[in-house]
């Protein structure tokens, strides 16, 4: 029986972590895995529900690469307008694949909405989405208001309104998704009852 | 015969040295660009094309893109104007001679031709950077010509040397990956951009031919 040298054994044994890792780290994206750092912990006082992370792109963590349930489609924040980042509830948006078939999604409490995967299970690229429908206290005209005019361009293949939605406007960003150029009359605020929040 | 533990290591050593120095041997010389000459009212109907089937944000008008395609909808291009581009280069071209050539990406306003003699920048100011680059936002002005000539240089750094055989006829547009991807000839991860022998494909392989089919840019959906 031969016996291998201490040193020639941790080198094959070496050898073969390396290969081990190499075939593991293959698996996963090195760019979405600093993509899903660079989001930052959950809010102390915010539980991962659909209240959290309003503003970031949602599909970073919820699609079939990411795997956090549930797997969604399409999903992102609706803000009140280009600035502040205040949330707005009930702001619908709608999907149009290019076979025709339209889903239509509502914004929650802290202005997120999402489309899963079960609910869009053959959703094809690229998507036309409309402008946010938002509505207004009876107190304001809507002629004082003037509406976010809505996407040109297509949807062709990330889901995420926020990644390409963030931050203010900028030579590599429209903004983030608003309802309208500037606060109504009467002002869109913070649910303060939501269980999430903007940070 | 079993290696000793010190000749395992050793040899190791010496592979890891020997590909190392791979790289520093035989360097290629730089290939220069061989693209159809940019006459911006021509390459505005590619432009518009790439723009609105290639060019959003979540596309090719991502930063990251080897391809990379600007405009009013995606990705502005803000920074400094290459060599060879615009107003501080006379040494691009694209011709001399007769054939194309030249060092860099020329411009002329159409008044030239491929053929001709080789001059490439001059008096384009209509390709200078934006004076106020804050000013630039997507999805508001529309795209500038010092865009089209971004997206037109990082058209023509794709399989330079394919570009001059298509570029001279020697071989067929659908030789070139941009035009095979789109038809999904060759893998994409966009997907089938339009069907081979459709507006946008006739329109992109009529544009390497040096024959633009304008109608079919037109009648790219």
């Amino acid at each position: 029986m031969s016996v291998r040298h201490p040193s020639e054994a941790s080198s094959i044994v070496l050898l073969a972590f390396t290969v081990g890792m190499m075939a593991i780290g293959g698996c996963r994206s090195p760019v979405l895995d600093e993509e899903r750092d660079l989001l930052g912990d959950e809010l102390p006082d915010v539980e991962p529900s659909e209240f959290h992370r309003p503003g970031q792109p949602c599909l970073r963590c919820h699609d079939s690469a990411g795997g956090s349930e549930p797997e969604m489609v399409v999903a992102g924040t609706i803000f009140a307008t280009p600035e502040g980042r205040v949330p707005v509830e009930r702001a619908r948006i709608t999907i149009e694949d290019p076979r025709g078939n339209q889903v239509t999604a509502l914004t929650n409490c802290v202005g997120n909405f999402f489309i899963t995967r079960e609910e869009w299970p053959d959703i094809v690229f690229p998507l036309r989405v409309s402008a946010p429908v938002c509505g207004l206290p009876l107190e304001v005209d809507p002629e004082t208001v003037t509406p976010s005019p809505g996407m040109d361009s297509l949807i062709h293949r990330d889901g995420a309104c926020a990644g390409c939605h963030q931050g203010a406007p900028s030579a590599t960003s429209p903004g983030w998704v608003y309802c309208y150029t500037e606060q109504p009359s009467v002002p869109f605020e913070p649910d303060a009852s939501c269980p999430g929040r903007v940070p | 015969m079993r290696l000793r533990p010190v000749w395992l290591h050793l040899s190791a050593w010496l592979a890891v040295a020997a590909s190392a120095g791979q790289g520093c041997v035989g360097e290629a010389e730089p290939i220069v660009s061989a693209c159809p000459p940019l006459i911006d009212a021509e390459f505005e109907e590619i432009s518009v094309v790439f723009e609105r089937k290639c060019g959003s944000l979540d596309c090719h008008g991502q930063a990251q893109r080897n391809f990379a395609v600007f405009g009013q909808n995606g990705r502005r291009r803000l920074g400094a104007l290459p060599t060879g581009v615009g107003g501080e280069a006379g040494e691009g071209g694209t011709g001399g001679d007769g054939g194309p050539g030249g060092a860099g990406a020329g411009h002329r306003d159409g008044d030239g031709g491929a053929g001709g003699d080789g001059g490439g920048g001059g008096d384009d100011d209509d390709v200078a950077p934006p004076e106020d680059e804050d000013e630039l936002i997507t999805g508001r002005q529309p795209t500038t010509p010092f865009e089209r000539a971004g997206t037109y240089q990082s058209l023509c750094a794709l399989q330079p040397e394919v570009i001059a055989e298509v570029v001279r006829g020697e071989k067929p547009p659908t030789e070139l990956t941009v035009v095979r991807k789109a038809s999904l000839l060759e893998a994409h991860k966009g997907g089938q951009i339009w069907l081979a022998d459709t507006p946008g494909d006739r329109c992109l392989q009529s544009w390497f031919r040096g024959e633009l089919d304008e109608i079919a840019c037109r009648q790219t959906p």
